[in-house]
């Protein structure tokens, strides 16, 4: 009877620590897929509005056309990279990025509790980027500007030397109307 | 009755209790705290976006744009514009023509500067183009003279930028260049 009875103790225990392990690597692993996917949202706008800019380079042939759809840039690939600034200074009310700033003050990113990257010129740049393919068309009957792609995000393992690259999502579908024309 | 107690607890249990405490239920507890905190980030930085994106955007839908901003009686576009946000007292959604935002969203404060530069490459005869590049920043605790002056209002630590966006706006020409 004792011995089943501390058995029992010990499963209960075993179940709690196992239970509130489960529970903890869920929370984690929530909070990197969410992070991951508020990034993703930040660089769809930006990509967005980028690949809306791209059009403008084709305005002078937008006036001609009059019936018909037609690609205006072909695939452009541009890259986000995350850069901040490790110390600010006030000039006029704006907030302005010290380049001076000591890089031996601050960390860009630590590996094995070590520092691994340190700012240069008083910024940070992050080691993953998103890259982006888009195409953007002109829709001469709606006087819209369509605008679709993708964004990839690519992790760069500097241990390694590899770079690994997931197809993240489609984005497509953006319009946008036009009200110079 | 006595007996009962020496059977309900041991000193092994009591340890076993104590340790499940601290590998279990601590590491959780700071879990779920540093979770609320990003949480909050997180609402701050969606909320950015939002407040990016709309602003972003009423920029690309005004109708000659760069004419409304630029200065009175203007003989040539200016090769650069900033708008600068108009301070706690003239908080609202929109700054009277709609060049930036300085508003509370989300239970914080966030306010647009944008920079708007002339580029010369895409500028023709008969139109002009200008890149802008805008920033949303959130702010952390406004200056209570920002709210009773008409100054503009200025950054402290604690502000921090959530939000870029950059694009092209391009509008018909006043000027024969």
């Amino acid at each position: 009877m004792h011995y089943n009875s501390k058995g029992s103790v010990m499963v209960v225990v075993l179940t709690l620590v196992l239970t509130f392990a489960m529970i903890g690597i869920a929370l984690n692993e929530l909070v990197v897929q969410q992070s991951l996917e508020l990034e993703y949202m930040g660089a769809k706008v930006q990509a967005d509005y980028a690949s809306m800019s791209g059009l403008i380079h084709g305005q002078v042939s937008l006036a001609e056309d009059i019936s018909t759809n037609f690609t205006i840039t072909p695939e452009t690939i541009a890259e986000f990279k995350k850069i901040w600034c490790v110390e600010w200074f006030v000039n006029e009310g704006l907030k302005v990025c010290n380049t001076s700033a000591s890089p031996d003050a601050y960390c860009c990113a630590y590996q094995n509790g070590q520092c691994k990257t340190r700012p240069l010129n008083g910024v940070c740049e992050s080691e993953n980027r998103w890259v982006l393919k888009y195409t953007s068309r002109y829709d001469s009957i709606e006087k819209a500007i369509i605008a679709s792609g993708s964004i990839e995000f690519v992790n760069d393992d500097l241990e390694t030397q590899q770079v690994f690259r997931e197809p993240v999502r489609f984005v497509s579908g953006r319009q946008m109307g036009l009200n110079w024309e | 009755m006595i007996r009962a107690f020496k059977k309900g607890v041991t000193l092994i249990e009591l340890l076993i209790t104590i340790t499940v405490i601290a590998i279990g239920v601590f590491p959780l507890i700071g879990a779920l705290a540093n979770l609320v905190e990003l949480l909050l980030m997180q609402q701050d930085q969606v909320s950015a976006i939002t407040v990016g994106r709309n602003q972003m955007d009423l920029f690309l839908n005004q109708h000659q744009f760069i004419d409304r901003i630029s200065p009175a009686n203007f003989t040539a576009y200016p090769p650069e514009l900033t708008l600068v946000a108009p301070g706690i007292r003239d908080r609202s959604l929109l700054s009277p023509n709609a060049t930036s935002m300085d508003l509370e969203y989300n239970n914080a404060h966030f306010r647009t500067f944008s920079k708007i530069t002339k580029i010369e490459n895409l500028s023709t005869t008969s139109r002009v183009t200008y890149l802008i590049r805008m920033q949303v920043w959130k702010v952390g605790f406004p200056l209570p003279k920002e709210v009773s002056e008409d100054i503009p209002p200025e950054f402290r630590n604690g502000d921090n930028m959530l939000f870029e966006l950059a694009a092209l706006y391009t509008q018909s020409s006043r000027f024969e260049l």
